[in-house]
């Protein structure tokens, strides 16, 4: 098992000679960078894009900053992309309700690097320390604000797609099939899950084309934004796109499986009492959608992990495959397999990764 | 009042309804005008033209859409185009307001001679036509074709919230306030014949 232990090296590597060159840079801008730098640790190696998140503060008055930067092509290009976001977002004139984002402090190409500062908000509590009210109030805040985005004339897709992706059920299924193609490869035992969710998805084609053209956000999760008040901050802007209304919401309730089931099973209920039955049908389309995506991120990661990661990302496939299935039965999800897995989950996690958690308010 | 209202549930009418938003789009004229389509097909022959890509489907209901990613130009000869051929066989036009169908409406109406009802849900639209000549000259052109004006605008559905009681209270008054909307509708629509 060499490979493994070269992805975290490299990162580790990677990370080092970064932040190295980054510290007199970020200096000359008038910040500096907190010693402990926990988004860069624990199973960050895992993820894709190399760019640094980090922590600092601005010298000429302490303010709390979140910086992000890369001295990679992608990582640059992807930083540039996120600008480019922010400032349209701005000039959307087909919203109803405003989108509420941290506000950038800089955005400079210093040396090799790209480098974006955005305003630290600070959250006088974590989304999971709010009641379940009000988590469900305030979920439902957020995706009312997405809905009330919808892209529909001429004009406004002159304006998305210049900027942002725009997904229908081509793009939907066309990434899917390729998600069904590589979990399957390096999990043969997922074949029938898999080619069960891709049916379900190409029979209701005409349904994610219908609620498609609305703004959503690819990784919604209370990692990606802060809460003040009664207002939701986004955090990561490139993950917005123009999709199926329902995407945010699947990946959303997906995530609660794990760290508030009432909640996924009231805004399930939510939904399916509220709404039409035709959209309900796109939040299971979607669910299987954004699972199909889990499946392939933890599949892809068994070649990358060994020891005790390598275990838990075998029981991660097993526990998501149970919940594609359960969603594709429109069965709720049963408490007693979440609380299986949690088990095992945190008995494997290393020390770093839990610390890691904690920072983004999952533990 | 109740002859008229005997009237009205014997007879099959063909009616047309022209709506600038329609589900999946969340306006709530969007949510009116499918919640009129759906009640109305309950008696009578519906059919809703609008601006839509891939509209939402109603039993009993015949959707044609336009889709309002043609330039302005196009899209609105599309729409003239489309609602004439509904509005040649009907016979009521009932056209929401919002001046991207308040002139095809008036224009079908006057060249169809078909009895053509305008509803003022959209109150942006208002707001908006109040500050420009030409929308105000398109909302003025399609008051005069016109036969009646209907301003009443029914509840929205309540939410139904996962935990806690159900709104019964909000519930009853989203239906009394169809049922009173509908005899309202009933009233004019008998009023044309």
């Amino acid at each position: 098992m060499n490979i493994p232990k070269e992805n975290k090296n490299e990162w580790n590597a990677y990370r080092e000679r970064e932040l190295s060159d980054l510290l007199p840079v970020i200096f000359s801008l008038g910040f500096s960078l907190d010693t402990d730098q926990v988004h860069t640790m624990g199973e960050r190696f895992l993820m894709s894009g190399k760019k640094l998140v980090l922590t600092g503060r601005r010298i000429s008055d302490e303010k709390k900053v979140a910086i992000k930067a890369s001295s990679t092509d992608f990582g640059k290009k992807e930083l540039s992309h996120e600008h480019l976001c922010r400032e349209t977002i701005k000039k959307i004139n087909f919203a109803y309700k405003p989108i509420l984002l941290p506000e950038e402090l800089l955005f400079a190409k210093a040396g090799k690097f790209v480098v974006i500062v955005s305003e630290f908000i600070e959250e006088s509590k974590a989304f999971f320390e709010h009641m379940d009210e009000e988590q469900f109030f305030l979920s439902l805040g957020v995706f009312k604000m997405f809905e009330s985005i919808h892209s529909t004339a001429y004009s406004h897709s002159k304006i998305v797609r210049s900027v942002w992706k725009n997904w229908g059920a081509r793009e939907y299924l066309g990434a899917f099939s390729k998600y069904s193609m590589n979990c399957i490869s390096a999990d043969p035992t997922l074949r029938d899950e898999m080619l069960l969710a891709e049916k379900f998805l190409t029979d209701n084609a005409i349904n994610i084309e219908r609620y498609s053209d609305f703004l959503t956000h690819e990784d919604f999760v209370p990692h990606n934004f802060r809460v003040v008040g009664n207002d939701v901050y986004l955090l990561d802007h490139t993950a917005i796109l123009f999709g199926n209304k329902y995407e945010s919401v699947a990946r959303f309730l997906n995530y609660l499986c794990l760290y508030n089931l009432k909640l996924e099973r009231w805004i399930t209920k939510y939904i399916r009492e509220n709404r039409r039955e035709g959209e309900y049908l796109s939040l299971r389309l979607m669910r299987v959608f954004k699972l199909g995506e889990l499946l392939q991120f933890y599949t892809g990661s068994l070649n990358k992990t060994e020891g005790n990661l390598h275990l838990l990302t075998k029981e991660r496939i097993s526990f998501w495959k149970n919940i594609l299935l359960n969603i594709l039965d429109d069965k709720p999800v049963s408490e007693e397999l979440v609380n299986e897995y949690k088990k095992k989950r945190d008995a494997l996690r290393s020390e770093e990764e839990k610390r890691r958690q904690r920072e983004l308010h999952q533990l | 009042m109740e002859r008229r209202k005997i009237m009205w549930y014997n007879t099959k009418m063909r009616i047309v309804i022209a709506a600038p938003f329609y589900p999946p789009d969340t306006e709530d004229m969007a949510v009116y005008a499918k919640e009129l389509a759906e009640n109305l097909a309950k008696r009578h022959d519906v059919s809703v033209v609008t601006y839509a890509r891939l509209p939402e489907e109603s039993s009993g209901v015949r959707i044609y859409s336009v889709n309002k990613r043609l330039p302005l130009i196009f899209r609105l000869a599309r729409f003239t185009a489309t609602l004439f051929c509904a509005v040649r066989k009907a016979d009521i036009l009932y056209a929401e307001n919002g001046a991207s169908v308040e002139v095809p409406s008036a224009l079908v109406a006057l060249t169809t001679r078909r009895p053509f009802i305008i509803h003022f849900d959209d109150k942006t639209a208002i707001a908006r036509s109040s500050k420009n000549l030409f929308l105000k000259m398109a909302q003025r052109f399609a008051q005069k074709r016109a036969i009646s004006e209907v301003s009443d605008i029914p509840r929205r559905p309540p939410e139904i919230l996962p935990f806690g009681l159900p709104p019964e209270k909000e519930l009853v008054e989203y239906r009394a306030s169809w049922e009173n909307h509908m005899q309202k509708l009933t009233d004019i629509f008998n009023e044309t014949k």
